[in-house]
């Protein structure tokens, strides 16, 4: 055996080996991916349930960003509302609440909250997470 | 047939002790590799399966007490007027009262800890494990406040959960921290203290 042979050997092991070590690291990549998304998961449902915490009355309507939605930062100028949010550090939350009205009442706030953030603790692509609600209007 | 001569044969191919070095060097340094390429992805594969675990075993505690908490409700003859205790956090125990059915049976659901596993436990029924010795470190509390709104105001309560699991482990084995950090709120029960729901 020449020592050619043993290196062209040692290449095509090498060359096997190759997939199987990306796949571990695309594991891991899997398992970061799952973490963020539970954590913007955990960030989107908390902001919902705060909300559907409050008499309807008191929900307003009204498009927020960011930097509107921090823990003790009033919702509406002169509200006595407040977000009681967890920071989170690499996540950007959105908030959008619209009236939907019938017969000239309103009978539905639709809360529409997004979650975006850059994967692989900001190093990778950005991702972003939705969800919607309906709150109903009970006193009518 | 023509007669073999030892000096002939001696200078036919054969391996020289320089040879057999260089193949047995190769060789150590091949099974070298290997082995720490195939340990490595032994331990990268165990830390993958138990970070998964972390992650499902956080997940399936956070639904459970999500759920509980949306099922939470003032429990029959409570005070009003001690609302912030509807729900009761201890170092060690989290217990509020819930509709256990659709027939509205309320009972009490307990989660209880002793700092490194998790349990859950509707009325005096047998305690349900939720995390198995995976909790690295766990804190709740209530949080509430008044909203000034006409009237009495109006009340708002919550459950603050700060937990972080996972992470033990064999050196180099250890699993990936997940951070737990959110605040839960009983959506039924606020309704109920605010009067839009009946108890």
């Amino acid at each position: 055996m020449s020592l050619v042979e043993i290196l062209v050997a040692a290449g095509v092991l090498s060359l096997i080996l190759l997939p199987v070590a990306l796949s571990f690291s695309s594991g891991a990549r899997g398992i970061q991916m799952t973490h963020e998304e539970m954590t913007a998961h955990q960030a989107a449902i908390e902001l919902m349930e705060q909300l559907q915490s409050l008499p309807f009355a008191l929900v307003p309507a009204g498009t927020w960003v960011n930097d509107q939605i921090r823990g003790g930062m009033r919702l509406v100028q002169n509200s006595p509302l407040t977000f009681q949010v967890t920071p989170l550090d690499g996540f950007e939350r959105g908030l959008s609440i619209t009236e939907l009205s019938k017969d000239g009442r309103v009978r539905f706030k639709k809360i529409d909250i997004s979650v975006s953030w850059k994967g692989q603790d900001g190093k990778g692509p950005a991702r972003s997470f939705r969800v919607k609600g309906l709150l109903a209007n009970e006193t009518l | 047939m023509r007669p073999c001569n030892l000096a002939t044969w001696s200078r036919r191919a054969g391996i020289t002790l320089v040879e057999i070095l260089i193949v047995v060097v190769i060789a150590v340094l091949l099974i070298g590799t290997l082995t720490t390429l195939f340990s490595g992805f032994r331990r990268s594969f165990a830390k993958g399966e138990e970070s998964t675990v972390v992650i499902q075993e956080g997940g399936f505690f956070l639904a459970h007490l999500r759920n509980d908490l949306i099922n939470a409700v003032l429990p029959p003859g409570f005070d009003q007027a001690d609302w912030q205790k509807a729900i009761v956090a201890d170092a060690d125990s989290l217990s509020f009262s819930l509709y256990a059915d659709a027939q509205g049976t309320i009972e009490t659901v307990t989660y209880m800890t002793d700092g490194k596993s998790l349990k859950r436990m509707v009325k005096n029924g047998s305690p349900k494990p939720l995390i198995e010795g995976r909790i690295a470190s766990l804190s709740w509390k209530t949080g509430w406040e008044v909203i000034p709104t006409p009237g009495s105001g109006t009340r708002r309560l919550w459950v603050e959960l700060s937990a972080t699991l996972g992470g033990q482990g064999k050196p180099g084995m250890t699993s990936k921290q997940l951070h737990l950090r959110t605040r839960l709120f009983p959506a039924r029960l606020n309704r109920q203290l605010n009067g839009n729901l009946s108890p």
